[in-house]
């Protein structure tokens, strides 16, 4: 009889154990978001080097970019609980704003930027990728989960 | 071993728990954004030079400064993400800890 209760009491704690860690706060890691972050901060950087030369040179290029900025986007918007990383994309993509978004607007808007400048806005967006970097690789692996 | 017990020693665990997972925590904040300070007071500086200089125009300054804000929005949801993980590394342990104790206690 004690056994039995005892069992039954185990069962009733796995039950609940499940039920709290399906409630958890944030996305697990993700490593396509990870994947998505890290090359597009390389190939973002690398366009942005071509910002000493006219706009109309390298639209195309910038025309990708943006495609693959909004890809990742979207991919991290479409994953549950991932208000926050999502917020970081929105941020640095947004042309109103002051991170990738805003220097390629700028760009465009006036054809040709200043070396120092563009040194300096690399330094500023690299952080900024960064920033989603290290969320996502913070985040539990699913080797880590109960 | 009654469940009143089984709890109790739960309890005792979970204290244990709650120091080991998360004693880091407020001490890393308030070492980040000190540092964020130093480096942000840093770039200015060396953007002022540059305006000064002629090495930025007067709308690149702004431009940075506005990108400063921006970055620090962004540092500011790595921080509250990273504190959500820590919440759910908190509650994986409880469980774990649930578990054992109660597979030692009642099987």
């Amino acid at each position: 009889m004690n056994n039995t209760r005892s069992a039954v009491t185990y069962k009733i704690l796995l039950l609940i154990s499940v039920l709290v860690v399906s409630c958890a706060t944030i996305s697990p890691f993700s490593p396509k978001a990870y994947e998505n972050a890290t090359s597009l901060k390389v190939e973002a950087l690398a366009v942005m080097d071509l910002a000493t030369e006219p706009y109309p040179d390298h639209s195309a290029e910038v025309h990708v970019l943006v495609i693959k900025v909004n890809q990742a986007y979207e991919y991290a918007k479409g994953m549950p609980k991932n208000e926050i990383s999502t917020k970081q994309w929105e941020i640095l993509k947004d042309p109103e704003r002051h991170l990738l978004g805003g220097f390629l607007k700028k760009w465009e808007a006036e054809s040709i930027l200043l070396q120092g400048y563009i040194a300096e806005k690399k330094e500023q967006i690299g952080a900024a990728f960064d920033t989603i970097i290290g969320l996502e690789s913070g985040k539990i692996k699913s080797k880590d989960m109960p | 071993m009654e469940f009143k017990e089984f709890f109790e020693e739960l309890l005792n665990q979970v204290s244990g728990l709650a120091k080991e997972s998360l004693k880091d925590f407020e001490e890393a904040a308030v070492k980040d954004g000190i540092s964020y300070l130093n480096r942000t007071k840093a770039k200015l500086e060396k953007w002022t030079r540059m305006l000064r200089d002629g090495e930025l125009k007067i709308e690149d300054y702004q431009d940075l400064v506005m990108g400063q804000k921006d970055l620090a929005e962004m540092e500011s949801l790595k921080e509250a993400g990273l504190t959500l993980v820590r919440i759910d590394k908190f509650r994986n342990a409880l469980i774990n800890t649930i578990i054992d104790t109660a597979a030692k206690t009642f099987l």
